[in-house]
C-alpha cells in the first residue's frame, strides 16, 4: 500500500512544478515564500490581499428534499490566487460542483439554500452568512458578475448549448449583456473568439446550430462563450469528462494556452488526477461536502497525507508499479442526508480511530500551503505544528 | 457502541427496502401519494355502491310509480324520482354498473389485444410489424366519435357494438406503446442471454418481456378507464350509446336536454354528471399516481 | 421543404385508402348492406331489385369500391335519403359554423392553456401551480356535455347572459356586418368554452411538463450562468424549446376538436357538421354519414401532416431531406 502511495510518476510531477513556477512568474509577483503561515487554510494574516482573487470561507450549501437535508457543501474553505489554476477533486457527489455553482449562485434555490459562509471575489464580498448576519448581494448585482467576472464551462458539451439558437447568438449574448456591444459587433467578436478557440471556418460555424458540431467543437464553443467577457475567474466543471481522450488533450492544451493569454484564474473541477496534474497549481480534495486536504500539486502527488487522498492516488492506474491489482477505496460515498458522525470518511478509512468516529478533525498545517483534516496524520507531519496554532485553526 | 447500534439499524432499514418485491415497493410509493389513495378509496366506494345498491334495494330501476313522480330528493328517494316515478338513486347505481362495467370490459380487451399485437409487432418485426403498425395508423386516423357514430348508424346501438367500436379504436395506442417497450427491451443484454439459452419465442415473450410491460399496461388501463367512461357516456348522451330504459350515467344526463328538466329538476342530471366527473377524475389521479410509483424518475 | 411536404402527402395516400376500405367494408357488412336505409316491411322484391339495379349493387365489391371511391373524390357524395337533396348541398352550409367553432376553441385553448402552463412550471409547487394543476385535472376529467349543461343552466337560464342555443336569433336583423359578427360571437361564447375547456387543460399539462423538462436542462443552466435575467432565460431560452412539442400538439389536437364539436353542437343546437351527423344517425341517412366520415378522416390526416410540418419548422434539428 505504502509503496503505491508514493509511486507517482516523479518526472511528471517535476514538469508540473516547473510549469507552475513559469505560470506564477508570468502573473503578478506572487512570492510563496514571503507569505506567512495562514490559519486553517484561509489566507489572512500576512498574505498579500491583492493576490487573492477568490476567498471562500465556511461555505455551506444544503438542499432540503423530501428525503431529508442533503449537506452537499458543508463548511468548505478554499481560495484562488490571481492567475492560478485550482483543482477541485473528489468522487462524484462530494460537493465539488455545488461548491463551484454556489460561487455565482447558479444553484437552484429552493431546494438549495446557503446556510453559511463568506465569499469574497477580488475584494468584494458576495456573500456573508453567519448566525448574526445574512448578507447576499442582490440578484441584479449577481447577474452582472455571472458570465462577466465569473464564467462557467460545464461537463456536458452536447446538452449545454441551446439547440434552437445559432452559435453566434449564444456567444454574443454575454457580450451584448455585459459589454453593451451591438448585435453586429458581438457577431464579429464571436467569429474572433471562435478563431481563438481554434475552430476551423469560424465564419461558417458561427451561423450553425449546435447539433451540427461534434462534442469537442461544442466544448470549444462553450469555452469561447465563457471567455467572451474575459472573466476574472473561469470555473471549468469537468470540461473534458465527456470527450474522447485525444479531444480531451486538445481542449486542455487550449485552456492552458488561453489562460496565459487572458490571465484568468481557473477553478478546475475533475475526478481525474491525470488532468489535475496537467492543469493545476494547487489542489483541494473534497469528500462528502468537506475539504479533506489542500496542497500544492507537487506535494499532493509526492506526499499525500489524508487517507482518502492516498486512496485516490493509489487507485489510479500506474505504469511504474508491478502490482497486478489496482487499489480501491473500500465502501462507497456516504449518503449526504445521513452522514456518519465525526469524520465522514472514517467508515472507509484504514487508519480510523475511535476519535475519528465522534469528532471532525480540524485542518492540520503541514507546510505553508499543505493542509489536511485528519486526526491520524500528525505522525507524518512534515512541519510540526504547535498545539496552539492547531486549535486556533480549528473551524468553529 | 451507540454508533455500532446505529449502523445496524441503518443496515436493517436498507435491507427492508431492498427486500421489498417490485410490486411491494410500487405499492409502498403509491401509499405515500395521498391524492391517489383518496381516489382509490372513492373509487372503491363507488364500485361497491354500484354492486350492492341494486341488489339490496327493494325498488329496481324500471319500477314505476306514477303517483310519486318528479319528486325531489327525500329520505325515501335520496336522488328523487323521474317523470314516471322511477327511483333515481337506484337508477344512478344501475347506470354506474353499466358505465363502469362497460368501461372495464373495453379496457381489458383493448389492453389484452393491444399488448398481444404490440408484442408480435415488436418481437417479430419486419413484415408483421409493418402490417400491424400500418393498420394501427389507419385506425388512429379515424376521428373517434365520428367512427363510433358511423358504426352505430349501421349496426344499431347495443352494448356489444359499443364495446367493439371502442376496443377497435383504442387498442392501437396500447399496441404502439408496447411495441416501443419491446423494441427497447429487446436490445438489453438479458434477452440475448435468453436467446443463448435457447428459450422458445413464446417463452421469451411471456416469461421475460411481458412482466416488464405489465407495469405500463396497468397505468395505461387506469388512465384508459377515464377516457373510455368519457366516451361511452358521451355516446349515450347523444343517444347513440346504450338505449333506454337501461340506465347509464350518459343517458341519465340526456334527460337534461329537456328544458324543464334542465331548469327545474336538477336531481335528474346532477348526480350522474358528478358520478362521471368524480370517477373519471379519480381514475386520472390514480393513473398518474401509479405511473409515478412505478417509474419514480418520472416524478417531479 | 416543398419536397418534404410532397413526400409526406404521398405517404398519407395508403392510409387514406385504408380508411376508405374500412368504411366501405363496414357498410357492406352492416345488416341490410347499403340498402339498409330503404328497408321497410313494405318493400317489394320488385322495388328491391330496382334499387339494386339503380345503385349498381350487382357488381362485385371491388368494382363497387372503386366506383364509390371515385365518386367520393370527385365530390359526388350522393344524395341524402331523408332530405332528398344532394349531400353536398346539405353539408356545404354546415361547414363554416363547425370551422368557426373549432378555430375559436383552438385559439382559446392555446391562449389560455399555454400561458397557464408556463406560469405553473415556473412557479412550481406554489399556490398558483397547485391550483392550476387542480384546474387542469378538472378540465380533463369533466365530461363536456355535463359541463355544457351546467353552463347553460347557470349562465343562460339563471343569469341570462348568453343565448340558449343556435348561431343567431331567428328574428334578429343585423344592421351591419360588425353587429352581425358580435351577434354570432355572443352565441359562440359558451360553445367555445365547452369545446375549448379540454384543450385548455391539455395544453396546460403539456406546456407545464415540457417547460419543467426544459428548465432542468443543461443549456438553461448555461443561460443562467451567462448572467441573463430570469425573464430572458425563461421566455427566450426555455420557451422556444418547450414550445416544440406543443406546436406538434396543435396538429394532433384537431381530431379531438372534431369529436368534441359533435357533442358541443348537439348541446347548443348549432347548425354544424357534428349535429348533422348525429341527426343522420337517427334516420340512418348513410350517404351523409359516410361523407362526413370521409371528410373528417381527410381532415385528420391533413392535421397529422400539419403537425409534422410544424415540428420540422420549429426544431432546427429536424431536416426535411
Amino acid at each position: 500500500m505504502n509503496e503505491n502511495l508514493n509511486s507517482i510518476n516523479s518526472e511528471n510531477a517535476n514538469d508540473v512544478t516547473n510549469d507552475i513556477n513559469n505560470d506564477l512568474s508570468n502573473v503578478d509577483d506572487v512570492d510563496i515564500g514571503a507569505m506567512m503561515v495562514p490559519e486553517s487554510g484561509m489566507p489572512t494574516v500576512g498574505q498579500k490581499k491583492e493576490d487573492i482573487l477568490l476567498d471562500v470561507k465556511g461555505l455551506k450549501t444544503f438542499f432540503y428534499t423530501s428525503n431529508g437535508t442533503v449537506r452537499a457543501v458543508n463548511d468548505v474553505d478554499f481560495y484562488v490566487r490571481k492567475g492560478e489554476t485550482l483543482g477541485l477533486v473528489g468522487e462524484s457527489g462530494c460537493g465539488k460542483s455545488i461548491s463551484s455553482m454556489s460561487l455565482a449562485r447558479i444553484v437552484e434555490t429552493p431546494p438549495g439554500k446557503f446556510e453559511g459562509g463568506e465569499i469574497t471575489l477580488d475584494g468584494r464580498c458576495l456573500m456573508r452568512i453567519n448566525e448574526d448576519e445574512r448578507f447576499l448581494i442582490s440578484e441584479k448585482e449577481m447577474r452582472s458578475i455571472r458570465g462577466n467576472e465569473i464564467s462557467y464551462i460545464f461537463q456536458e458539451p452536447m446538452t449545454s448549448l441551446n439547440p434552437v439558437f445559432k452559435i453566434s447568438k449564444q456567444i454574443s449574448e454575454p457580450m451584448i449583456l455585459h459589454r453593451g456591444m451591438s448585435k453586429k459587433e458581438a457577431h464579429k467578436e464571436s467569429i474572433r473568439l471562435l478563431e481563438l478557440v481554434k475552430i476551423p471556418n469560424p465564419e461558417r460555424i458561427v451561423n450553425e446550430y449546435p447539433f451540427r458540431l461534434s462534442g469537442g467543437m461544442r466544448q470549444r464553443v462553450m469555452i469561447a462563450m465563457a471567455l467572451a467577457c474575459e472573466p476574472k475567474l473561469l470555473i471549468a466543471d469537468e470540461p473534458t469528462t465527456a470527450l474522447d481522450v485525444t479531444v480531451q488533450a486538445q481542449v486542455l492544451d487550449l485552456m492552458n494556452e488561453l489562460k496565459e493569454r487572458i490571465n484568468t484564474s481557473i477553478v478546475f473541477i475533475t475526478h481525474d488526477l491525470g488532468v489535475i496534474a496537467e492543469m493545476c497549481d494547487r489542489v483541494v480534495v473534497m469528500y462528502a461536502g468537506k475539504v479533506v486536504e489542500s496542497s500544492p500539486i507537487e506535494d499532493l502527488f509526492s506526499s499525500p497525507q489524508h487517507p482518502y487522498t492516498q486512496g485516490l492516488i493509489s487507485s489510479k492506474p500506474d505504469l511504474v508499479t508491478t502490482e497486478k491489482r489496482l487499489n480501491v477505496i473500500p465502501g462507497s460515498v456516504p449518503d449526504l442526508t445521513d452522514l456518519p458522525p465525526g469524520c465522514p470518511f472514517h467508515p472507509r478509512c484504514y487508519k480510523a480511530s475511535e476519535r475519528c468516529k465522534v469528532e471532525f478533525p480540524p485542518s492540520h498545517r503541514l507546510t505553508d500551503e499543505h493542509l489536511v483534516s485528519c486526526w491520524e496524520c500528525k505522525g507524518e507531519e512534515i512541519v510540526s505544528v504547535s498545539e496552539t496554532t492547531l486549535e486556533g485553526g480549528e473551524p468553529a | 457502541m451507540s454508533d455500532a447500534v446505529k449502523t445496524v439499524e441503518v443496515k436493517k432499514k436498507f435491507k427492508r427496502e431492498s427486500e421489498m418485491s417490485y410490486w411491494g415497493s410500487v405499492f409502498f410509493r403509491l401509499k405515500k401519494n395521498k391524492m391517489a389513495m383518496v381516489s382509490l378509496i372513492v373509487l372503491v366506494i363507488i364500485v361497491l355502491g354500484c354492486i350492492f345498491v341494486p341488489i339490496f334495494s327493494e325498488l329496481d330501476y324500471i319500477h314505476t310509480n306514477t303517483d310519486n313522480n318528479n319528486q325531489p330528493p327525500s329520505w325515501e328517494h335520496p336522488f328523487g324520482t323521474d317523470q314516471i316515478g322511477r327511483d333515481l338513486f337506484v337508477r344512478f347505481f344501475n347506470g354506474g354498473r353499466i358505465s363502469l362495467g362497460l368501461a372495464l370490459s373495453v379496457v381489458i380487451l383493448e389492453v389484452v389485444i393491444g399488448t398481444i399485437m404490440g408484442c408480435i409487432a415488436g418481437y417479430y418485426g419486419k413484415f408483421a410489424d409493418t402490417i400491424i403498425m400500418r393498420f394501427c395508423e389507419i385506425l388512429m386516423s379515424f376521428p373517434f366519435l365520428m367512427f363510433a357514430i358511423t358504426m352505430v348508424a349501421l349496426f344499431g346501438n347495443s352494448i356489444p357494438v359499443l364495446i367493439f367500436v371502442m376496443v377497435l379504436l383504442t387498442w392501437p395506442s396500447v399496441c404502439r406503446i408496447v411495441r416501443g417497450q419491446i423494441l427497447t427491451l429487446r436490445e438489453l443484454e438479458y434477452m440475448e442471454a435468453c436467446e443463448a439459452l435457447g428459450l422458445s419465442d413464446w417463452r421469451r415473450i411471456f416469461k421475460h418481456l411481458l412482466p416488464n410491460i405489465l407495469a405500463y399496461a396497468i397505468v395505461f388501463a387506469t388512465l384508459g378507464m377515464a377516457s373510455v367512461i368519457l366516451t361511452e357516456t358521451a355516446l349515450s348522451f347523444l343517444g347513440l350509446g346504450v338505449s333506454p330504459p337501461t340506465p347509464t350515467w350518459g343517458n341519465l344526463i340526456q334527460e337534461a336536454r329537456n328544458f324543464t328538466i334542465l331548469t327545474q329538476r336538477w336531481w335528474y342530471w346532477i348526480p350522474p354528471g358528478l358520478g362521471i366527473f368524480v370517477s373519471v377524475m379519480c381514475f386520472n389521479i390514480l393513473g398518474d399516481g401509479l405511473r409515478d410509483a412505478i417509474d419514480p424518475k418520472m416524478k417531479r | 421543404m416543398g419536397t418534404y411536404i410532397v413526400r409526406r402527402l404521398l405517404q398519407l395516400i395508403p392510409v387514406f385508402l385504408g380508411i376508405m376500405v374500412i368504411l366501405f367494408t363496414i357498410v357492406e357488412l352492416s345488416p341490410g348492406g347499403p340498402l339498409s336505409a330503404y328497408l321497410s316491411p313494405r318493400m317489394t322484391p320488385a322495388l328491391r331489385a330496382e334499387l339494386v339495379e339503380r345503385f349498381g349493387l350487382n357488381d362485385p365489391p371491388v368494382t363497387r369500391f372503386f366506383i364509390w371511391l371515385g365518386n367520393m373524390l370527385r365530390g359526388e357524395l350522393g344524395s341524402s335519403i331523408r332530405l332528398q337533396r344532394p349531400v353536398v348541398d346539405v353539408l356545404a352550409p354546415m361547414i363554416s359554423p363547425t370551422l368557426l367553432l373549432m378555430s375559436l376553441s383552438m385559439v382559446f385553448s392555446v391562449l389560455v392553456g399555454v400561458p397557464a402552463g408556463i406560469i405553473s412550471a415556473t412557479k412550481q409547487y406554489t399556490i398558483a401551480d397547485n391550483s392550476l394543476t387542480v384546474f387542469s385535472l378538472i378540465g380533463i376529467s369533466m365530461p363536456s356535455f355535463f359541463f355544457g349543461l351546467l353552463l347553460l343552466r347557470y349562465f343562460s337560464v339563471e343569469l341570462q347572459w348568453f343565448p340558449l342555443f343556435g348561431m343567431r336569433d331567428a328574428l334578429y336583423k343585423p344592421p351591419n356586418a360588425f353587429a352581425n359578427a358580435l351577434h354570432v360571437l355572443h352565441h359562440m361564447v359558451l360553445p367555445v368554452i365547452v369545446l375549448g375547456m379540454g384543450g385548455v387543460a391539455t395544453f396546460m399539462r403539456y406546456t407545464r411538463s415540457s417547460m419543467l423538462e426544459v428548465i432542468k436542462s443543461d443549456y438553461i443552466r448555461t443561460a443562467r450562468a451567462k448572467g441573463l435575467t430570469e425573464k430572458v432565460v425563461i421566455y427566450r431560452h426555455a420557451l422556444r424549446n418547450a414550445m416544440i412539442p406543443i406546436i406538434t400538439l396543435l396538429g394532433f389536437w384537431i381530431p379531438s376538436l372534431l369529436s368534441g364539436a359533435v357533442i358541443t353542437e348537439s348541446i347548443f343546437a348549432l347548425p354544424g357538421i357534428g349535429r348533422t351527423a348525429v341527426e343522420a344517425v337517427m334516420t340512418r341517412d348513410y350517404p351523409i354519414i359516410l361523407s362526413i366520415s370521409t371528410m373528417m378522416a381527410i381532415l385528420t390526416l391533413l392535421s397529422t401532416l400539419i403537425a409534422d410540418i410544424l415540428y420540422a419548422a420549429a426544431d432546427p434539428r429536424i431536416k426535411y431531406d
